[in-house]
């Protein structure tokens, strides 16, 4: 067979059309998309309440589920057309986490990243190295190097993946909640680690993630989804308001704004018994 | 976290403990020959060395105790070490399970059926020096690898668990035939049972070279996958995004390594424990990364069986027991030990 390479160069974007998931027929579909564009450069920010359908876009995205209905494509060719070797090199996945019942040491699992740039037979050289070991020192983990993952803590995990989608090398990041538990210090640190990504290596991030005042903080475009529906999306600072968040998330939302400051925060309100929802109503 | 075993002495010494382990084994046995002359033997019949050695001491009946039963016997008890922890070690990365082993297939109980209905039927005769138990274990272990594929590879996902239902419901199926079977026959009850225990009493050459096709085309097969192998472990999603065709590969491997239980048992009966903890022994050495461990594997399983077997032939010579339960006398309290230990450290086996 040709050694034939759609995209050398990565896609510039990546366009679904009425996307439409139900893994049950009986039930409501998990995901509904009639269209959108992602396009290369930006740092994207998926939010939304649990069971909105972010993961299954993700998955979707990175044909780790395949579409039934609807398409998806690179640029113009559609996503199916790729093997699955070539996505590797252009699209990378970050999950939540992976299965450590048989356990490999940080190093090893971090040299996984290179898989797609491997020939078979071959195995990882000098240049797998190199990347692997300046993977996990952007990552911060380079003093687990010997450490089985499986005695690792839920958030050193997530920083190991991270390092194994940065050792991958791909144009593309895909994302699950890459901060979800981990504490205050490693959100921000790994946000910044994933900014940095996109502003020198000029990576292309897609990043769903839950608390919104984060995600305006660092994404330029954010896509909030709703019920297996994209709800709104555009520029981060005019997306956010707490009639959206209110509509998304049934709560109360407190806009607080910074004078000397762009950036504003979305604080949630507790409800108070008396008011009337417009539900209710 | 201690470093593991320098990898290099692994890889000299395991080797090296499987040749002395090979000629010593040749060298002991019920039969009254003294284990230097047994040596002289094996020595004489080396390709460079063989010249110099002075056999002319030795009687023309130790030469065939020593080349013709007892040589066979130790090659054939090595391969099958070799097949059943090759086949465990890419078991338990392919299913993530670190409990699988080469029978949780079901092809072991198939070829235990085959072999118990020649014996019922009382089955002589040979084929391709092969007697007929050997050969009707075979097709009984190629049948049911042919159900168990059909019944596990069906549909789209799940397919791990799918794989160990069908193995384990066939598996229970074909244990019942047996007992039905052995009720009926009950005079043949015995060979059965011993056949299921497992031996390599009846070791031929043809049978060894049997086993050296089917472990060499293993090999082969296998072991270009080894990094591939090493991410299917860590879940399907996450090989599927680094570019692997998760289903594809196990699917292929559990091809593969049925194909080669299916020579092992059929030769040597149901053997426990050592595809079981072969491969967990290798980890704790060597890691889990699957380029070290699948060829350390196929060493350190060939040396366990030859010394199990050893044991089986010798301790309570010049009767036998069957090298199943050598296996699992041995096998079960070190598992256990290294189980302990793996825990204290936190090395989830």
């Amino acid at each position: 067979m040709s050694q034939r390479m759609l995209l050398p160069n990565g896609p510039d974007r990546i366009t679904i059309k009425n996307l439409r998931f139900r893994p049950d027929p009986g039930r409501e579909p998990v995901l509904d998309c009639s269209n959108f564009t992602f396009e290369k450069g930006h740092f994207y920010g998926i939010i939304g309440p649990n069971g909105a359908g972010k993961t299954s876009l993700l998955l979707h995205l990175l044909r780790l589920i395949r579409a039934e209905t609807g398409t998806i494509s690179l640029n113009e060719i559609n996503i199916n057309e790729f093997r699955r070797r070539e996505l590797s090199k252009h699209l990378s996945y970050v999950p939540q986490k992976v299965d450590t019942g048989i356990s490999y040491s940080v190093r090893e699992t971090v040299m996984m990243g290179r898989s797609p740039h491997l020939k078979m037979f071959s195995y990882p050289g000098k240049d797998d190295c190199a990347a692997v070991s300046s993977a996990m020192k952007a990552a911060g983990i380079e003093k687990l190097s010997d450490y089985p993952v499986s005695v690792l803590s839920g958030g050193e995990l997530r920083s190991v993946l991270l390092a194994r989608s940065v050792a991958q090398g791909c144009p593309w990041l895909f994302l699950d909640e890459p901060v979800s538990s981990l504490d205050i210090y490693r959100q921000y640190s790994v946000m910044n680690m994933l900014s940095a990504l996109r502003n020198d290596e000029g990576k292309t991030m897609v990043c769903v993630l839950h608390d919104m005042n984060l995600a305006s903080a660092y994404c330029d475009r954010l896509i909030v989804m709703n019920e297996g529906k994209i709800v709104d999306s555009g520029d981060s600072s005019t997306v956010l308001t707490p009639e959206l968040l209110y509509q998304v998330y049934g709560l109360s939302f407190r806009r607080i704004e910074f004078p000397e400051d762009p950036k504003t925060l979305f604080v949630p309100i507790p409800r108070n018994p008396r008011d009337k929802s417009p539900e209710d109503s | 976290m201690r470093k593991r075993i320098f990898p290099t002495l692994l890889w000299i010494g395991i080797p090296l403990l499987l040749v002395v382990v090979v000629i010593s084994s040749a060298s002991v046995g019920a039969a009254d020959i003294k284990i230097l002359d047994s040596l002289r033997v094996l020595l004489s019949k080396m390709p460079v060395i063989g010249g110099t050695v002075d056999v002319s001491k030795i009687r023309p009946n130790d030469f065939i105790i020593i080349l013709r039963i007892r040589l066979p016997r130790v090659l054939l008890a090595g391969l099958v070490g070799s097949g059943l922890a090759l086949s465990g070690a890419v078991l338990q990365g392919v299913m993530r399970n670190p409990l699988a082993d080469p029978h949780v297939l079901g092809i072991s109980s198939g070829a235990a059926f085959g072999a118990s209905v020649a014996i019922s039927v009382g089955l002589g005769g040979v084929v391709f020096g092969m007697g007929g138990t050997t050969a009707f274990a075979f097709i009984g272990a190629l049948i049911t690898i042919s159900i168990v594929w059909r019944i596990a590879f069906r549909g789209q996902r799940g397919a791990v668990v799918g794989i160990l239902l069908a193995g384990i419901s066939v598996s229970s199926l074909l244990t019942a035939a047996i007992t039905m079977m052995m009720v009926m026959r009950r005079d043949q009850l015995e060979k059965v049972y011993l056949w299921m225990l497992g031996s390599f009493s009846s070791a031929t050459y043809p049978k060894v070279i049997l086993l050296v096709i089917f472990l060499t085309g293993a090999l082969f097969a296998i072991l270009p996958a080894a990094f591939s192998l090493d991410i299917l472990s860590t879940g399907d999603e996450s090989a599927e995004s680094l570019g692997i065709d998760a289903r594809r590969l196990r699917r292929r491997m559990i091809v593969i390594s049925s194909l080669l239980v299916a020579a092992c048992v059929s030769v040597s009966g149901i053997i426990g424990f050592a595809g079981l903890i072969v491969p967990h022994m290798i980890r704790l050495l060597s890691g889990s990364g699957n380029r070290r461990l699948l060829p350390l594997s196929c060493f350190a399983g060939a040396i366990f069986m030859i010394v199990c077997d050893t044991l089986a032939r010798t301790i309570a010579a010049p009767s036998e027991i069957p090298v199943g339960a050598i296996t699992a006398l041995i096998g079960a309290p070190f598992f256990l030990f290294l189980l302990w230990k793996a825990r204290a450290k936190g090395v989830g086996g």
